[in-house]
């Protein structure tokens, strides 16, 4: 069904990037304000903040968790175990530094978003408009391809450096392992998107040769 | 430009205008004054057969191939 004949899908899809885009403006703003009052607040306060590092509870025999089976309910499986179990480091701290780069790490995740949102909503915006293909959307798609790879790389990096630092100062019992230093989830979405962005090129190219047949 | 359209010259020899001859055609008189300015990048034949049916002329008076400077 296109979206000539069901104008309701894309218009729900436009009211929920809307939507989206709304709750990101906020969010940037809330880190924003954190980021900067927090440590006003803190200084010379019995406040304590919660910072959160991403971390891995390593590999090997070491850190492998059995899990028991109860046989009546699980046939055919003999054994079963936990192994590079992952999860949030959370620590209670009055140190402004621990905090710090966990909440830049999301301002700057909420900012790039907040453009890829942008992006997206002018990019529907023209195919409700039915002009789907124009120079300005092959931009908007290319940068869009280009904004998912930066924070494929920006975002993980930040989350290692942080779980290093962090991790150097303590001692703790199971070794913690680092995060990965990449997003290869995100780093295929960029690559498809910069593909799709070729393909929008090539579309674009298509319909102006058609427009000037005459 | 490699082909050049003359439909401006036939045009003229024929005492007609751009405007009527869209409205013959049924093509709007921005798409014809594309074809006549050589912005086109490609023509139906059904286009160039119903020039030719109201200039009454033959593709080759319309169209001209004229070689690229680095020819």
């Amino acid at each position: 069904m296109s979206a000539q004949s069901n104008p309701k899908l894309p218009r729900f899809v436009k009211c929920l990037l809307d939507f989206i885009y709304g709750l990101l403006i906020i969010a940037c703003v809330i880190l924003t304000l954190v980021i900067v009052l927090a440590p006003l607040i803190m200084k010379g306060s019995d406040l304590v903040f919660t910072a959160s590092v991403p971390v891995g509870l390593g590999s090997g025999e070491d850190y492998r968790f059995d899990v028991q089976v109860a046989d009546a309910q699980a046939k055919g499986i003999r054994a079963a175990s936990v192994s590079e179990a992952g999860g949030i480091l959370r620590l209670e701290t009055d140190n402004w530094v621990y905090l710090f780069f966990g909440y830049f790490r999301q301002l700057l995740l909420a900012l790039g978003l907040l453009y890829i949102f942008r992006l997206l909503r002018a990019i529907l915006q023209d195919i409700l408009q039915g002009d789907p293909f124009s120079t300005e959307n092959s931009v908007r798609i290319r940068s869009l391809g280009y904004t998912v790879l930066v924070l494929a790389f920006l975002i993980p990096f930040i989350e290692y450096i942080t779980a290093r630092e962090i991790l150097r100062g303590l001692r703790i019992e199971p070794t913690l392992s680092l995060p990965s230093l990449f997003d290869a989830g995100n780093i295929l979405v960029s690559l498809l998107i910069l593909v799709l962005a070729q393909v929008w090129s090539y579309g674009l190219e298509l319909k102006r040769d058609q427009e000037l047949t005459i | 430009m490699s082909i050049r359209v003359n439909l401006d010259l036939m045009l003229v020899k024929r005492g007609m205008k751009l405007s009527t001859l869209a409205a013959a055609l049924g093509v709007t008189l921005a798409n014809l004054s594309i074809l006549k300015t050589n912005k086109a990048r490609a023509i139906r034949f059904s286009t160039l057969e119903a020039i030719c049916r109201e200039l009454d002329c033959q593709p080759g008076d319309l169209l001209e191939y004229v070689p690229d400077d680095g020819d």
